[in-house]
């Protein structure tokens, strides 16, 4: 034992997942306040609890702590998406599920959709497509497929589609956020502003 | 035997001085792997070895003109 032991940690002590767990939730905590560049491995050991070595214990740099994360938060998202939905649905049944489930994933995972959004938009977001799942890619795309054959949706390129479909949702969830409606007022995403917004997409998007 | 991972704050940036660290690596036996985390502000030094070469590593580093401190808690 030198001066140095206290920075040494044995990779064949038990992984202790609750540290893991911690490490990374703390890490997402701190690129949703200070972005990618404002995470230090040093700083967020000492957020974490834990010895800076103990981190890299776990991950061998930031990139793969950060890409580990990722992964995690988007196969979380597709997951909560993908609750009770079935790409067999009718046209508005799914649309309904899916705009209740993003409202919920947004309101109850906050911080993962802050972070997902944020790594989505950044070169990991690049990097990780290809690891992540595309299983749910691939069953919204037979849910517009089946919608555009039993003529519940008027055939239209993806991204006219997506910004028809979800884009205003994702503005009513933001104004939510927000607490504010475009002149300061109070705003909360209330069941009459979901349907109301929700019937009008739905006109835009039907044949 | 068990494997210790050791972590330096370096000045370590560039590729040239990349290249000087992966020689210097080579030449420290105890070493099993080594890694430079480029993507943390502290520009860390990462190595897995069988044993504390801490006294080593940061002997052979300083010779080369860096600075080598280990990562405290």
């Amino acid at each position: 034992v030198n001066e140095y032991s206290f920075i040494f940690a044995e990779i064949l002590r038990a992984r202790d997942e609750n540290k893991e767990k911690t490490i990374k939730e703390m890490a997402v905590q701190m690129i949703v306040d200070h972005g990618f560049d404002g995470l230090s491995m040093q700083k967020l050991a000492k957020k974490a609890g834990v010895s800076p070595a103990t981190i890299y214990i776990y991950f061998k740099d930031k990139e793969e702590l950060i890409e580990t994360i990722a992964i995690e938060e988007i196969n979380k998202m597709t997951q909560v998406s993908l609750k009770g939905f079935s790409p067999k649905m009718s046209f508005e049944e799914g649309l309904r599920v899916q705009w209740k489930n993003r409202i919920n994933y947004w309101l109850e995972f906050t911080l993962s959709a802050k972070f997902t959004e944020q790594a989505k938009n950044s070169p990991i977001g690049e990097k990780i497509k290809e690891k992540v799942k595309i299983e749910f890619a691939n069953i919204m795309r037979e849910f517009v497929q089946n919608a555009v054959a039993k003529g519940d949706l008027k055939p239209m390129k993806a991204e006219i589609y997506w910004s028809l479909a979800f884009a205003p949702l994702y503005q009513l969830i933001r104004f939510h956020m927000y607490g504010m409606g475009l002149r300061g007022e109070k705003f909360e995403l209330t069941d009459e502003i979901f349907e109301e917004t929700f019937n009008n997409v739905l006109k835009s998007l039907k044949p | 035997m068990s494997t210790h991972i050791l972590v330096f704050k370096t000045n370590i940036t560039s590729d040239k001085d990349r290249n000087i660290l992966s020689e210097l690596m080579q030449n420290i036996k105890d070493i099993i792997k080594w890694n430079l985390d480029v993507w943390d502000i502290d520009n860390v030094l990462r190595i897995e070895s069988d044993n504390d070469c801490s006294d080593s590593i940061i002997q052979h580093v300083k010779q080369a003109g860096y600075s080598c401190i280990p990562l405290e808690d």
